[in-house]
């Protein structure tokens, strides 16, 4: 990994996603003032910006953790999944406002710290009715500032790919937190058989579309190569398109096998950025691209171009009868190949 | 994601698909959602019965044979609040949530001696009326 930072250029794709995530949010909390005014006039306007903001938040939640199974079911949603973590950001923000009007207007107003006076408020922990849920929604409510904070760049180059990794995995742990928030706490005293409803229909669609997913990876783990010699047998030539490549198990890793200019090259399949399968990407001047963030790598050598300095491993190839074989070892980081040539 | 990772991450979610929708269960399962849209004139109905009711400022109580109707006279500041009963032994029971001012109707098995209006956040009793 790179020890310093370098820039990743934006492009205009991502501003517009930008653009479209702060629109839909300001759409959403003006339409949430309109409705409640009309059928409650009598909101106050804390209580307003409590729930327009706390809704808000809950839904990109699901929306965010949709993204990563939806784009392993289907490429269609690899786009958006490129600007994932604006949208995490942008629905920390949300958050964090809903979490500081609630922290403000519950515990701010008294003469102790509201920090202590949200722990220490209602102790009434063996409760269902009346359980302290606030401790729940502020635990979050850490778990997505550390997120939020740790989510640029420069943090993923200098915490390691690895700790960034579980940091953010930490995510789901969040969002545990925040469905029994919302259970334990506005579903006990002003929820609806509608709102219910459609917190249990998202967590639904949230879980069903991980488990699908799941499955389909653990299909893909516990698919064995045939072995001859030391070496496995891969797929025929014909199998992999131009600039495209196919992916395959060895051992409990995944190997991208990537076809570029009739020449056959294989490197780790687990992007150094995020995590992200670069099999999935494709060859764009003359670079395995990152279907995830655009992070590349030459496939002679699984070096990223200067000046970056992310590596993967790279694997020796041989060809017989126009059957691809993959040595089964892998070369260090970033060792130089000779691309297996193929005359199709 | 390598190995690891997705190990990880496939534990991670058994364990919220098993925890989670039991909390939800076991959170609501005691909770009737009072959501049927109950219109104004079925509260002046209630409210015009011949039967014993009790009353302050805030709310109206009319005690059935199996059930006490409840009327909130005017919407309340407190973000959430709670209904309970206390029998003649002083034990309190859970009727249920209360939103918006309306009419509620909460089944009981013995009659109730005092109904009292619960703030859960500030965790102060917002009104009590000794039937």
């Amino acid at each position: 990994m790179s020890v310093e930072y370098k820039l990743v250029i934006w492009n205009p794709f991502k501003k517009q996603y930008d653009k479209l995530i702060g629109l839909s949010m300001l759409s959403y909390i003006i339409l949430f003032a309109v409705i409640t005014l009309i059928y409650n006039s009598e909101t106050s306007i804390e209580t307003l910006v409590i729930r327009s903001f706390g809704s808000l938040a809950l839904i990109m939640l699901h929306i965010i953790l949709s993204i990563g199974p939806l784009s392993r079911l289907n490429t269609k949603f690899l786009p958006i999944l490129y600007n994932r973590r604006h949208l995490g950001v942008s629905m920390f923000i949300a958050a964090l406002i809903h979490g500081g009007f609630s922290l403000f207007q519950f515990h701010a107003l008294g003469d102790v710290n509201p920090i202590y006076s949200l722990f220490t408020s209602n102790l009434d922990y063996d409760s269902v009715t009346n359980f302290p849920f606030q401790i729940l929604g502020f635990l979050a409510l850490l778990i997505l500032f550390v997120m939020a904070s740790t989510s640029h760049d420069f943090f993923l180059a200098n915490l390691s790919a690895r700790i960034w990794k579980r940091l953010h995995m930490l995510v789901y742990i969040a969002y545990g937190l925040i469905i029994l928030h919302v259970f334990l706490g506005a579903f006990q005293q002003e929820g609806t058989s509608f709102s219910v409803g459609l917190l249990v229909f998202g967590f639904t669609i949230v879980a069903v579309l991980h488990l699908i997913s799941a499955i389909k990876e653990l299909k893909f783990d516990f698919k064995k190569l045939a072995k001859k010699d030391n070496w496995l047998e891969v797929c025929h030539v014909n199998e992999i398109e131009n600039d495209r490549a196919k992916i395959f198990t060895i051992g409990k890793e995944r190997v991208a096998i990537f076809k570029h200019n009739n020449t056959f090259s294989a490197i780790h399949n687990v992007c150094k950025h995020q995590g992200g399968p670069l099999g999935e990407g494709k060859i764009i001047d003359g670079c395995i691209t990152c279907p995830w963030h655009g992070y590349q790598y030459l496939p002679h050598n699984g070096q990223s171009p200067p000046p970056f300095k992310e590596k993967v491993s790279t694997y020796e190839l041989k060809l017989i009868n126009q059957i691809i074989y993959i040595n089964p070892e892998p070369f260090e980081e970033g060792t130089e190949i000779t691309p297996l040539k193929c005359s199709i | 994601m390598n190995f690891k990772q997705r190990k990880w991450h496939g534990l991670i979610w058994i364990i919220i698909i098993l925890v989670v929708p039991t909390i939800m269960y076991l959170s609501i399962k005691d909770i009737s959602y009072n959501d049927n849209g109950i219109k104004n004139q079925e509260i002046t109905a209630s409210s015009e019965s011949n039967l014993p009711f009790k009353e302050n400022d805030l709310i109206k109580v009319i005690v059935r044979d199996d059930s006490i109707d409840i009327i909130i006279k005017r919407p309340l500041k407190n973000a959430s609040t709670l209904m309970y009963s206390m029998d003649s032994d002083g034990k309190k029971r859970l009727l249920g949530q209360i939103g918006e001012a309306n009419f509620y109707n909460f089944k009981t098995n013995n009659t109730p001696k005092v109904i009292v209006l619960f703030d859960t956040i500030k965790n102060i009793e917002i009104t009590k009326l000794i039937l």
